[in-house]
């Protein structure tokens, strides 16, 4: 057991079937080599999720991590991350959330949760310091995320408990199923609600009344109160004042604003569904996660119309997603769908993808009237794309149940060429920065250990910040890509909100990771274990089936070339992509398949790890 | 002339500091990039050079971007630019993403 501070040193283990658990404590040398969070997710995906485990069998693991400065001083460190093999790509599944849930569970006196099995009725899980256990969820089964939370909290009669919860999507299993807690903020991406569906457990509480010792509480607490007043400095403006929407104009500026499915990237509204507009006609409040200075989630409230009353927590990708990218650009509208998918309980990401691209298919003649429940799936219809989220959600009808299913797959039963517009990697539907012309962010995005994400590497920043040629790709990306990887897994171990990186300097992470547990950390050891744990997260995708062919863009990136006026006929072009590729597997060790080699991972120790994908 | 003319954006914090979406600046010869900074923030306030955290290596693109006829321009490079009539320049927010 870690005999260091920060970490609480133990975790739950509960099989849903046996009702059952126990607490395990957690070594010194997990705890150091893994760091937390998305280090210890891996460590459980990849011991205990081996190959032919299906995602929704009892035998898939649901696993909970929090970091080692969650529950302490430390800012923005109210994180936690939930793993799980994903059933919308097959590979590596992984979200990450904030609010005030992780900040309970450390203070309950636990570092994570890992679940097992499959409960024979609707159950949810109560941590309520040292205890926890299983109660009846029969009367919450259908309930959104919004009144789940609410009616956990008033049977057990305490406000202070924290919710996490699946809503009638997780339930029926729609693969883009996410998990809500807080009641704005999601483990989003890859589908883990419907994984928490197929086990049967709608919601997870906590409540916690203790506190996390750290190993120099006088330090902690002075670097602290540092990085708190560097968080009220103009780098983290942008954030608490115009939040993630502000991206809109610089993007459209850029021609990397998606729309219309991708086809485009620019939009001709784009004003019209801007961080500036938003600000001025829809955003009611701004919220702050637990212990986080900076307060950047936008809720926006619809004034009037037939909507009048919803709300909503609105970031960049969620507005582009279900605005621009389905050529929507009513406010009120985008509002009222990222509610639809917050109370039901799905991605709005992968949400937003799916009805662009069922446009895009209606559109072309792809599918018919009969195919999308007689809808007039155009393009900017934002009637028709409301409809179609209720319909994904509760997987009715032909669309419904066909939209359910993810891009990846949706296009793969309706084939005719549809697939070639279905915008994903791994499975995973891509986020809101174009694949054209922001190539560093692309090669990223293709290589991100959970599909298409902006939140593996960041690697977007190269591009949109001038460093690089964006509108190109070399050998020399894949170093780029790399060091953004090995850096983000600390991040997203310790567990940081990346909002505030940039207020921190160099060493800052590992002075915050020394404070809390005593272990003198550099930063080139920490970036060391960045490297490990992604190769872990790697060998697991490689047991489940990852090679090079899974590390590129859709065909969109390739065959198509764009026509926005600044980037007309720019597209990427198979030899440069496979150049950057190459670099990218050269830097990190891997083979031209994109197989970590065995003296890579000796030098990484995890020559175990190399045994399990066979190349011991 | 529409010729002689720069058009500048601004979005964002710059939009807000100088109370319009736009405007527009006749020259007639070519112009430093820093030059027409100087000029913005003699005209709205020099709140806008402050916001830009622009200082001898340039500006700091952890505050804000800087488009020239649709190319970003890297922090340090800003005092290489110099602008032709029929230039578009944009100022707006650094891009983020994360959570």
């Amino acid at each position: 057991m870690v005999e260091t501070k920060g970490y609480a040193g133990k975790y739950i283990v509960f099989d849903l079937g046996e009702g059952k658990g126990r607490a395990e404590a957690i070594s010194e040398s997990i705890a150091t080599n893994l760091i937390g969070g998305y280090g210890f997710g891996a460590r459980t995906l990849y011991d205990h999720v081996k190959a032919g485990v299906e995602p929704y069998s009892p035998e898939n693991v649901l696993a909970w991590w929090t970091g080692p400065l969650a529950g302490t001083v430390a800012p923005t460190t109210s994180k936690y991350a939930v793993f799980a093999r994903s059933p919308l790509t097959g590979f590596f599944g992984f979200g990450i959330s904030s609010g005030g849930f992780a900040y309970e569970l450390k203070s309950a006196g636990w570092d994570g949760i890992v679940i097992f099995g499959r409960s024979p009725k609707p159950v949810y899980f109560f941590v309520d310091d040292d205890a926890f256990g299983l109660r009846d969820a029969s009367e919450l089964w259908g309930k959104t995320t919004w009144e789940t939370e609410e009616l956990v909290k008033e049977e057990l009669g305490d406000d202070a408990v924290r919710v996490a919860s699946i809503g009638p999507a997780g339930e029926g299993m729609v693969r883009i199923a996410n998990i809500t807690n807080d009641r704005n903020r999601q483990v989003g991406r890859t589908g883990l609600g419907s994984v928490m569906g197929s086990k049967m457990l709608k919601a997870m509480a906590v409540r916690g009344t203790g506190s996390v010792e750290v190993a120099d509480p006088d330090g902690l607490f002075q670097f602290s109160m540092e990085l708190n007043e560097r968080c009220k400095g103009p780098k983290t403006e942008k954030y608490r004042i115009y939040g993630t929407p502000a991206n809109v104009l610089v993007h459209q500026k850029l021609c990397c604003l998606p729309s219309y499915n991708f086809q485009r990237g620019t939009f001709e509204y784009a004003e019209e569904v801007s961080g500036e507009r938003m600000l001025r006609t829809h955003v009611k409040k701004v919220i702050a996660c637990t212990n986080c200075p900076i307060a950047c989630d936008h809720v926006n409230e619809v004034k009037d119309g037939p909507y009048r009353g919803t709300v909503a927590s609105m970031d960049y990708e969620s507005l582009d997603m279900l605005g621009p990218c389905c050529g929507v650009r009513e406010l009120d509208m985008i509002t009222k769908a990222v509610q639809i998918c917050d109370t039901m309980g799905v991605d709005t990401i992968s949400a937003g993808v799916t009805v662009a691209w069922a446009m895009e298919c209606f559109e072309r003649g792809i599918l018919t009237s009969e195919d999308v429940n007689g809808l007039d799936l155009r393009f900017g219809n934002a009637e028709a794309m409301i409809r179609a989220l209720e319909l994904l959600c509760r997987k009715e009808g032909r669309l419904g149940r066909l939209l359910a299913e993810g891009v990846k797959r949706a296009s793969g039963v309706i084939g005719k060429g549809s697939e070639k517009f279905a915008v994903h990697n791994k499975g995973l539907e891509w986020g809101a920065y174009s694949m054209r012309s922001l190539k560093t962010s692309t090669l990223g995005f293709a290589t991100s250990i959970r599909g298409a994400c902006y939140l593996r590497s960041g690697s977007y920043q190269v591009d949109v910040k001038g460093t690089v040629d964006r509108l190109k790709l070399d050998r020399s990306r894949g170093k780029i890509v790399y060091e953004g990887e090995n850096s983000y897994a600390i991040i997203d171990s310790l567990i940081l909100c990346k909002f505030i990186r940039g207020v921190l300097a160099a060493g800052d992470m590992s002075k915050l990771y020394t404070l809390a547990t005593g272990f003198e950390m550099t930063e080139k050891q920490l970036m060391l274990a960045g490297e490990r744990i992604h190769n872990l997260a790697k060998c697991f995708n490689v047991i489940h089936g990852a090679s090079r062919k899974d590390d590129y863009p859709p065909p969109r990136a390739f065959e198509e070339e764009m026509t926005d006026d600044g980037v007309r006929g720019v597209r990427i072009t198979r030899e440069e992509y496979d150049e950057a590729l190459d670099g990218y597997y050269e830097v990190r060790g891997w083979t031209a398949e994109g197989i970590p080699t065995k003296g890579k991972l000796a030098e990484l120790g995890l020559v175990k790890e190399g045994e399990g994908i066979g190349i011991g | 002339m529409a010729d002689s003319r720069i058009e500048v954006e601004f979005t964002g914090p710059f939009r807000d500091i100088c109370g319009c979406r736009r405007i527009g600046l006749d020259i007639d010869k070519e112009l430093g990039l820093p030059t027409l900074i100087g000029e913005i923030a003699s005209k709205f306030g020099f709140e806008f050079t402050e916001r830009l955290g622009l200082g001898e290596e340039g500006y700091d693109g952890e505050l804000a971007t800087v488009i020239v006829n649709g190319k970003v321009v890297g922090g340090q490079k800003l005092r290489e630019i110099v602008l032709k009539p029929g230039d578009r320049v944009v100022f707006g927010p650094s891009l983020v993403g994360g959570g």
